[in-house]
């Protein structure tokens, strides 16, 4: 059996309202039926009551004078009484004075019938009622008896119940169908209601509306629930919009981004042709000045030219061609930095589960000399595993951990402790160092390209923190640092989790 | 001394500058062989394909160092295409030369039929080597310092 909390809405309005219907019905059938019965009974009694007072005076004189015969036939007139079964009468000390027995039936005498006041007695089928008898002055003279049998009576409950039955029937089976047909009022802007919601849960139209039907609480609550779907309708076209809007900003921007790459590309790529000749004829110069060199050497020329021309081929042609040299070393040096940079924007990533661990081992392997060197002590602590390139991020342990082994504070034992930890969806690895930090200002262009924060203690081209910025950044991550000049640095980085 | 069928060096940039240095590094290597410098796609194909201005030039074997980027519509890439696909020509040793090592134009260059591909600039040793390993016939005279004066 379902429970009641289960039923359907229209179920369940049908059953409380057919309920309570029927517990009215019945109540009041209840009450009628023992209203109907009590007054019968009632009824029977005052009818018994009256016959007994009138057998009473009537047998009174012949109880007085002993006549017998008297009595016998006035009793004997109970025969057109069909229902009375027995009587009798007694004298004042209980003796049997006459009776009347219906046909058929056994004397069901009382056994001390005796009595000073008038009894009733309800037993089995049958209902006896003894009554004293007086004469004028109110003296007893005996007793009068008359048992009743109740047939009559149930015949009539027994219709009077089946009747009741009848319309209680009928009644409950009206209260069911205009239960049926009522309850409709109500759940049908429920259903509707169901309905529509069902619709927009499962097909996201939020176009459709309910039908109102009344102006009733439901109809109400039918009206603020389109006025609802009114509103998130509104704002799902808005929500639309602004999406389209926003994917097409970061397509723009995704295009935007690739220009600005194949442009560094381009530029730094054809920037190199005229380089590579620029550093072609300074050696050619320096050749053909070397040549020059050895061919004036045996020129029969004056001291004072010979000083003049051994000054321009040893020492100032020379000098200006390494200043060419060096220039155009450094200009080929900036460009090759800023190919790379280009190239490790433009890798294509090969996401993995990473045991961060290990891949900063095997970088810190790869670093010994420089550990070595440095002569700083390196702890590895715990670190969450992640997702990501292998060689895009053992590149960023590599950059970091040698910028810190780099710029530790001359005079000081370098201690440098790589940890992690998980936050928010994110995985933070951190590089802590206790180097000789970094000024506010210098901090604000750490992770620009071609900065170098130090040029007395290492060398570069100033891109590494510029690369790694981009290769977390590509990994949907971010990377800061917290520095204090004279006391040190923490990198850290973060990748999403998972 | 000196063979008679001698394999002239073609060398096709439209950065002449590069093409000088190149002529004057193989020089000093040693290398005798003669050295032709152009400066655009069309005018190599006219080399040689022997066409239009140098319809009346003697026939040679070549070998050729072509540079992949050259603007105009005859570009490096375009020379190649033409001489690998002339069923006489598509002997001839193409060199092509890169501006950089960007694997995908490396890809490209081996793609389109090139023997070997070298990066600006061109190293003495390493064209001497890249002919070696294309088991060319080059006549190299590896002249002593002294006696080339």
């Amino acid at each position: 059996m379902k429970r009641f909390q289960d039923l359907s809405l229209k179920r369940k309005l049908t059953a409380v309202s057919f309920l309570t219907s029927a517990a009215a019905v019945l109540l009041v059938s209840f009450l009628f039926s023992a209203n109907g019965v009590l007054a019968d009974r009632e009824a029977l009694t005052r009818q018994l009551t009256s016959q007994a007072g009138i057998l009473g005076f009537t047998v009174a004189p012949a109880l007085l004078f002993e006549d017998d015969t008297a009595a016998g036939e006035a009793l004997a007139a109970l025969r057109a009484e069909r229902q009375i079964r027995e009587a009798a009468v007694f004298r004042r000390n209980g003796t049997l004075f006459a009776r009347y027995l219906r046909s058929g039936e056994e004397a069901d005498l009382p056994a001390v019938p005796a009595a000073e006041s008038e009894e009733m007695d309800y037993r089995g089928g049958s209902f006896a009622l003894t009554r004293p008898i007086v004469d004028e002055r109110g003296r007893p003279l005996g007793t009068i008896y008359l048992q009743t049998d109740l047939a009559a009576m149930r015949t009539r409950i027994y219709r009077y119940l089946t009747f009741n039955a009848a319309v209680l029937a009928v009644s409950l089976l009206g209260a069911l169908a205009m239960a049926t047909v009522l309850q409709r009022e109500i759940s049908g802007p429920v259903l509707e209601l169901v309905k529509t919601a069902r619709t927009v849960a499962l097909e996201k139209d939020f176009g459709v509306r309910a039908a109102v039907r009344g102006r009733d609480e439901l109809g109400v609550l039918v009206e603020s629930f389109n006025e609802m779907l009114g509103e998130i309708e509104a704002r799902d076209v808005q929500l639309r919009k602004v999406n389209q809007q926003l994917h097409q900003r970061t397509e723009e921007l995704g295009r935007k981004n690739e220009e600005v790459e194949a442009f560094v590309y381009i530029v730094s790529h054809d920037l190199r042709a005229p380089l590579v000749n620029l550093q072609g004829f300074a050696r050619e110069l320096r050749l053909n000045c070397e040549a020059l060199a050895e061919r004036l050497a045996g020129a029969p020329l004056p001291p004072e030219q010979a000083a003049k021309v051994r000054e321009l081929t040893d020492h100032e042609i020379p000098t200006s061609l390494r200043f060419i040299s060096a220039s155009s070393d450094k200009f080929e040096r900036l460009i090759n930095a800023l190919l790379q940079l280009s190239r490790s924007g433009r890798r294509e990533l090969t996401i993995e589960p990473l045991d961060m661990r290990a891949l900063v081992k095997t970088t810190l392997d790869s670093l010994m000399r420089l550990i070595d060197e440095s002569g700083a002590e390196v702890v590895l602590d715990r670190l969450p595993p992640a997702h990501g390139d292998a060689t895009a991020i053992g590149q960023v342990w590599s950059n970091l951990l040698t910028n810190a082994l780099r710029y530790l504070q001359p005079g000081r034992k370098g201690k440098i402790l790589i940890r992690g930890e998980s936050h928010d969806g994110f995985h933070r690895y951190h590089v802590q160092d206790n180097g000789v930090g970094m000024s506010p200002a210098a901090q604000q262009r750490l992770f620009q390209v071609f900065q170098r924060m130090r040029p007395d203690l290492a060398q570069g081209e100033g891109i590494g923190l510029a690369t790694v910025k981009r290769i977390v950044e590509r990994h949907g991550g971010h990377i800061w640092a917290e520095s204090a000049e004279g006391s040190g640095t923490t990198f850290t980085f973060s990748l999403p989790a998972g | 001394m000196i063979q008679e069928q001698q394999t002239e060096i073609l060398l096709v940039d439209d950065d002449g500058g590069n093409s000088e240095l190149v002529r004057r590094n193989l020089q000093r290597t040693g290398i005798r062989n003669p050295v032709v410098i152009l400066t655009n796609g069309a005018e190599a194909l006219d080399y040689v394909f022997r066409e239009g201005r140098y319809a009346s030039r003697a026939p040679s074997h070549l070998m050729i160092l072509l540079d992949i980027n050259m603007p105009g519509e005859v570009d490096g890439v375009e020379v190649l295409r033409r001489i690998k696909s002339d069923p006489l020509r598509q002997r001839i040793p193409i060199v092509m030369l890169t501006t950089s090592d960007d694997p995908r134009e490396v890809e490209r260059c081996y793609a389109l039929g090139c023997n070997a591909y070298m990066t600006k600039p061109v190293e003495p040793m390493a064209f001497i080597e890249a002919v070696n390993r294309l088991g060319l016939f080059i006549t190299v005279l590896t002249v002593p310092a002294e006696a080339a004066k």
